[in-house]
C-alpha cells in the first residue's frame, strides 16, 4: 500500500521540475543590414542551424551559404502572441550588406525577417535538471521505435517487467563474466529514476519490480511512455543535466523533437545506455557506431525498411554547435530574477517551465563583456599597481547599455567575472559619481524659468575661488589642476570639467533645484542637499546614471527601464506583457542644449579620447573621476544607445588614473565593436532651438564685420542682447546672413524691454 | 512733449506696434491651423530614410495591415520590432499610439503620442499632414481617459476631415 501511495503521488502530482528559460530579444534581418557586423553565421550556429551544401530538400533549420546569396530555411518561432512561421527565404548579399530578402517559392519580398530569440540561460533547481517537456503526440514515431528497439522491444505487451529480457541479460552477463547488459524495461527505468536510488541491491531491484507492476496496473502505456520520454537522462552539458528527448533534440540538434530524422532519433536512443560515455560530443565515431547498431535493430525488428535504414546509416553526424556559456549574461539573469521574484517564488521559477523573453541584445551583451574584460586587463598591464593577486580583490567594473527612447536594457555586465563575484555593480552598487553628475547642474541652469534661463550656451561662468558656508564648516572646491581659470565660457567649463565654476553655478541655481532636475531625469538614490552634491559626491548606481543620460538622449523623455518583453507559462499563456513607458520631464530644447554641451565634451573636452581610434558619428558623453580617483566613470550616448561604464575597487581605494584613461576606452571599445566604427543617426535640433553665430570671447550676436564668429544654439527667445559689431540690430543666423526672423526678433526685443 | 517723455513713449509705442504685429502673426497661424491638409500615410513616408528606417517603416505598415485584419497581438509585436530596429522612428510610436487607443489603453497611447511628437519635432518632420494625427490621437486618448479631448479631436477633424471626421483613425487610414 505504501508503494502504491508513492507511485500515485508522483504520477498524479507534478511529475517534472522544468526550469524557466530566459531568451534574448530576437535578431532581425532586413535589407541594408551589415550581416558581418551582426555576426549572422554565429547567430545561426548558436540557434542550431546547420550549414548544408545542397538547396534541394532544404529543411527548417538548414542553410546554404553561396556566393552573394544565402538560402535559409528559417525555423518557426513558437510564441503565443507573436509566432513566426517557418520560412524558406533567400538573402541576396552585396558585399557585407543584405541587399534583398525574398520568400520562396513565391518570391515575395520580405522587409524584416525575425530569427528566434536565443536562450541565454535558465533558472535551475538544486538538481540542475534541464528539460523541454513534450507530449507523446509531439514525439515522432521513429524516435519511439528507436528507443523501443534498443531499450524495450516488448514494451507494448509486457506488464512492467520482461522475463525474456531479464533472462537474456543474465545470459549475456554470465558469458561476459561481469554486468554488461541490463534487463530493465522502460517502466523499470522510469521507476528507478522517479522513485529509487541508483544502487544495485536485491532489495532495491525487488522494489523496482513491484513498483513497475503497480505503475503498469494503474496507468496506460501511453502515459508511461510519455513520462519516460520526459524523464530519461541523456547526458551532461556543463553543470546542467539533460533530461528527456525534447531537451536532447534541442541540445544535440538545435531543433524541436518533431523534426528529428531517423538517424538523429537513433542516436538519441543509442546513448540512453551510457549518456556521457557515448556522448557524440566526446566520441563522435563511437556514437555513430552505436547509432548504426540501433538502426540495425530497428531494421531487424521491422521498424524501418531497407531504404530508410541505408539512408540513415549513411547520414553524417550533424550536431548543433555547443552554445556559448551564458556566463557573460548571468548578471542580467540575476537582475531578471530579482525583478521576477516580486511576483514569482524561486520554486515557481525553477520548476514551472516559464519562458522569459528579455530585451537583451545577445551581441551587445557579448561585446560589452569583452570590452570590460579586455579593458580592465589592459589597464592592469599598463598600470601594474592596479593588478591584485587575489581575484576577489581585483579591479572591478561594470557596463550597462540601453536604448534611450525605450529604456530597454541591451547589455548588462555587472562585473569582470561572475564566477568570482556575483555582485552586480551596475544595479546593486551605489558609488560617488564625480563629474558625470555635473550635466544635471547645467540642465537646471539652461532650463527655461520665469525671467528666462540662468544660462545660455553663450554665457560665461565664474571659475574663481569660492567658499560656501556649511554646517560642517566652509567648503572650498578646487579644480583637478589646482588652478582657477577666471571667467570661462559655459562650454569650456563643462568640457574641461571645472569644479569651481560648476559649484558656483550650483549655488546660483540652487541645490534643491539641481536635485529636482536629477530626480526628473531618473536618479532615485538619496541625494543629500549639500553644496558638494553638484560635483558628484552622492552615491548613485550606474543604472540610474545611464537612465538619466538616456532621458537627455531621447530629447527629454524619460524611459522606464525595461528588461522583460514578456513572460509566458509552460502551457503557452502570456502572464505578463511588456509595455514601453516614458514621460516627458525636460523640454526638448533644453535636452538638446545639454546634448550639444556633451557633444563638445566628446569633441574637445575630457572625453575627446572617444575619437582617438577613429569613431565616427554623433557622440555625447561625460567623464567622471571621484576624489582620490576611487571611481572612474564614463557615460556616453549616441542617438540610439546610451552606455555607462564604471570601474573601481569594491573596497574603495585610489586607482591613480583618470577616467579618460580608465573608463572611457572601455566605452569606446564597446561602441566601436557594436557599430563597426560608424554611429548611425544625428542629434536633431528641435524647432524651439535656433542656431545663430556669436562672437566667442563675449558671447555677443555676431554679424558681418565681426572678426571672430562661431555657431551656437539657443532656445527661442534667449538670444544674446549684445551684438558684434556693437549696436547692430537683427539676428545673424548660422550662415552669417543678417536675415531676422520676425518671431525671434519680437521675443528678444520684448525681453530687452522688460 | 519734452525729450524725456518722448524717450519713454518710444518703447511703449514700439511695444504696442510689435504686439499688433505679433497678434496678427498669431491670427495667421490660427487661420492656417484650420486649413485642411492631406493627412499623412506611413506608406508615403517609406521611400525616405536609410535602410534601417525603411525596414522599420515597412514593419509599421505590416503592423497596420495586421491591425486591419484584427491580428492585434501580431500588430503590436511588429510595431515593437520596428522600434527595435530603429528606436528613433516616430512613425512606429505613432502606430503604437493608434493601436493603444483602439486597444483601450489610452494612458499608454498618450505616452506614445508624446514620444512620436518629440521625435517628429527632433527630425523637423512637423509636416501639416501629421498634425491631425497627433491632435486626433491625443484627443481620442484624452477622451478615453475621461478628460477633455474634444478640442483636439475637433481640430483634427477640421484639419483632416477625410481621416478624422468620425473621431477615429483606422489602421488603413494611417497605412
Amino acid at each position: 500500500m505504501g508503494l502504491d501511495r508513492v507511485v500515485r503521488a508522483r504520477f498524479e502530482g507534478q511529475r517534472f521540475r522544468v526550469p524557466s528559460r530566459v531568451y534574448s530579444a530576437p535578431s532581425i534581418l532586413y535589407p541594408g543590414l551589415d550581416w558581418k557586423l551582426v555576426d549572422l553565421e554565429g547567430s545561426l550556429r548558436r540557434l542550431g542551424y546547420r550549414r548544408v551544401t545542397d538547396t534541394r530538400g532544404l529543411e527548417p533549420g538548414q542553410y546554404v551559404w553561396g556566393n552573394n546569396r544565402v538560402r535559409l530555411f528559417v525555423q518557426a518561432f513558437d510564441h503565443p502572441s507573436r509566432p513566426e512561421p517557418a520560412r524558406d527565404v533567400v538573402l541576396r548579399l552585396r558585399g557585407s550588406r543584405i541587399d534583398e530578402i525574398r520568400e520562396l517559392p513565391a518570391g515575395r519580398e520580405i522587409w524584416a525577417l525575425l530569427l528566434a530569440p536565443e536562450q541565454i540561460g535558465a533558472y535551475y533547481g538544486p538538481d540542475h535538471e534541464q528539460r523541454d517537456l513534450v507530449t507523446r503526440e509531439e514525439v515522432p514515431p521513429v524516435l519511439v521505435d528507436a528507443i523501443l528497439a534498443v531499450e524495450d522491444q516488448r514494451f507494448e505487451t509486457h506488464s512492467g517487467i520482461d522475463p525474456r529480457r531479464i533472462a537474456g541479460a543474465m545470459l549475456a552477463n554470465l558469458r561476459a563474466g561481469s554486468v554488461r547488459q541490463g534487463g530493465s524495461t522502460l517502466t523499470q527505468q522510469l521507476v528507478k529514476n522517479f522513485f529509487l536510488s541508483p544502487e544495485r541491491t536485491l532489495k532495491r531491484k525487488s522494489q523496482e519490480a513491484v513498483m513497475a507492476l503497480l505503475v503498469e496496473t494503474r496507468y496506460e502505456k501511453r502515459e508511461i511512455l510519455q513520462a519516460y520520454l520526459n524523464e530519461i537522462y541523456l547526458g551532461q552539458r556543463g553543470a546542467t543535466a539533460i533530461h528527456g528527448v525534447g531537451e536532447a533534440a534541442r541540445v544535440f540538434y538545435g531543433k524541436p523533437v518533431g523534426e528529428l530524422s531517423t538517424a538523429e532519433s537513433a542516436l538519441i536512443a543509442a546513448i540512453i545506455q551510457s549518456p556521457n560515455g557515448l556522448s557524440p560530443y566526446r566520441d563522435a565515431a563511437g556514437a555513430v557506431k552505436r547509432r548504426n547498431l540501433v538502426l540495425d535493430l530497428m531494421k531487424r525488428q521491422g521498424r524501418i525498411d531497407t531504404t530508410t535504414w541505408k539512408a540513415a546509416r549513411a547520414e553524417p553526424l550533424r550536431l548543433a554547435a555547443v552554445t556559448a556559456d551564458p556566463g557573460d549574461a548571468r548578471y542580467f539573469l540575476d537582475l531578471l530574477r530579482r525583478q521576477l521574484s516580486t511576483a514569482y517564488t524561486s520554486e515557481v521559477l525553477t520548476s514551472e517551465g516559464l519562458r522569459v523573453y528579455s530585451t537583451l541584445d545577445r551581441r551587445a551583451q557579448r561585446l560589452g563583456a569583452k570590452a570590460l574584460r579586455e579593458g580592465l586587463a589592459d589597464l592592469e598591464k599598463r598600470f601594474p599597481h592596479l593588478a591584485a593577486e587575489d581575484p576577489s580583490r581585483a579591479l572591478q567594473g561594470c557596463l550597462v547599455a540601453m536604448r534611450p527612447q525605450t529604456g530597454e536594457i541591451l547589455a548588462l555586465v555587472g562585473g569582470r567575472d561572475y564566477r568570482v563575484s556575483q555582485f552586480d555593480r551596475c544595479t546593486q552598487a551605489r558609488r560617488q559619481t564625480g563629474s558625470v553628475f555635473k550635466p544635471f547642474v547645467y540642465v537646471a541652469a539652461l532650463e527655461p524659468r520665469r525671467g528666462g534661463p540662468l544660462l545660455t550656451l553663450a554665457s560665461f561662468v565664474d571659475d574663481t575661488p569660492l567658499e560656501v558656508k556649511t554646517t560642517a564648516g566652509p567648503w572650498k572646491p578646487r579644480n583637478f589642476d589646482r588652478k582657477f581659470h577666471g571667467r570661462v565660457p559655459v562650454r569650456e567649463a563643462l568640457e574641461r570639467s571645472f569644479n569651481v565654476a560648476t559649484a558656483r553655478l550650483g549655488q546660483q541655481v540652487g541645490i534643491g533645484r539641481v536635485i529636482e532636475v536629477a530626480r526628473r531625469l531618473g536618479v532615485t538614490s538619496r541625494l543629500p542637499e549639500v553644496p558638494s552634491l553638484v560635483l558628484g559626491t552622492a552615491e548613485v548606481s550606474p543604472m540610474e546614471i545611464a537612465r538619466a543620460y538616456a532621458t537627455l538622449a531621447s530629447g527629454g523623455v524619460r524611459p522606464e527601464v525595461q528588461a522583460i518583453e514578456d513572460l509566458v507559462d509552460a502551457s503557452g499563456h502570456t502572464l505578463e506583457r511588456r509595455r514601453l513607458r516614458f514621460e516627458r520631464v525636460i523640454d526638448p530644447g533644453t535636452a538638446f542644449l545639454a546634448t550639444s554641451l556633451l557633444e563638445g565634451v566628446a569633441e574637445r573636452g575630457t572625453a575627446a579620447g572617444v575619437r582617438s581610434t577613429g569613431l565616427r558619428g554623433p557622440v555625447a558623453g561625460k567623464t567622471g573621476t571621484t576624489d582620490g580617483e576611487h571611481d572612474l566613470w564614463f557615460v556616453g550616448y549616441t542617438p540610439e544607445l546610451v552606455a555607462a561604464v564604471w570601474i573601481g575597487f569594491d573596497e574603495p581605494r585610489s586607482l591613480g588614473v583618470p577616467s579618460s584613461v580608465g573608463a572611457l576606452p572601455i566605452w569606446r571599445r564597446f561602441i566601436e565593436d557594436l557599430t563597426g566604427g560608424t554611429v548611425r543617426g544625428v542629434f536633431r535640433q528641435p524647432a524651439e532651438v535656433e542656431r545663430v553665430e556669436i562672437e566667442p570671447t563675449t558671447g555677443a550676436l555676431a554679424f558681418a564685420g565681426c572678426p571672430e564668429r562661431r555657431p551656437e544654439f539657443f532656445l527661442t527667445g534667449t538670444l544674446p542682447h549684445d551684438t558684434c559689431p556693437a549696436g547692430r540690430r537683427g539676428i545673424a543666423d548660422a550662415h552669417g546672413d543678417d536675415s531676422p526672423g520676425v518671431r525671434s526678433r519680437f521675443f528678444d526685443w520684448l525681453r530687452r524691454q522688460m | 512733449m519734452n525729450g524725456a517723455s518722448k524717450r519713454r513713449a518710444a518703447p511703449i509705442g514700439l511695444l504696442v506696434l510689435a504686439s499688433l504685429l505679433f497678434a496678427s502673426g498669431l491670427g495667421c497661424a490660427t487661420r492656417t491651423v484650420y486649413q485642411q491638409v492631406e493627412p499623412v500615410r506611413i506608406s508615403s513616408v517609406e521611400p525616405a530614410g536609410d535602410a534601417v528606417r525603411r525596414a522599420s517603416l515597412r514593419l509599421c505598415t505590416e503592423g497596420l495591415r495586421s491591425d486591419e485584419r484584427g491580428r492585434s497581438a501580431r500588430a503590436r509585436s511588429q510595431y515593437e520590432r520596428a522600434i527595435q530596429i530603429d528606436p528613433t522612428n516616430p512613425w512606429a510610436y505613432l502606430s503604437l499610439a493608434r493601436h493603444e487607443v483602439e486597444s483601450g489603453d489610452p494612458d499608454r497611447a498618450l505616452e506614445y503620442v508624446e514620444q512620436a511628437e518629440s521625435l517628429l519635432r527632433a527630425e523637423g518632420v512637423r509636416s501639416p499632414g501629421v498634425e491631425p494625427h497627433l491632435l486626433g490621437l491625443r484627443g481620442a486618448a484624452l477622451q478615453a481617459t475621461g478628460r477633455d479631448g474634444a478640442p483636439d479631436l475637433e481640430r483634427a477633424a477640421r484639419l483632416a476631415p477625410a481621416a478624422w471626421s468620425d473621431g477615429h483613425l483606422s489602421a488603413a487610414e494611417l497605412r
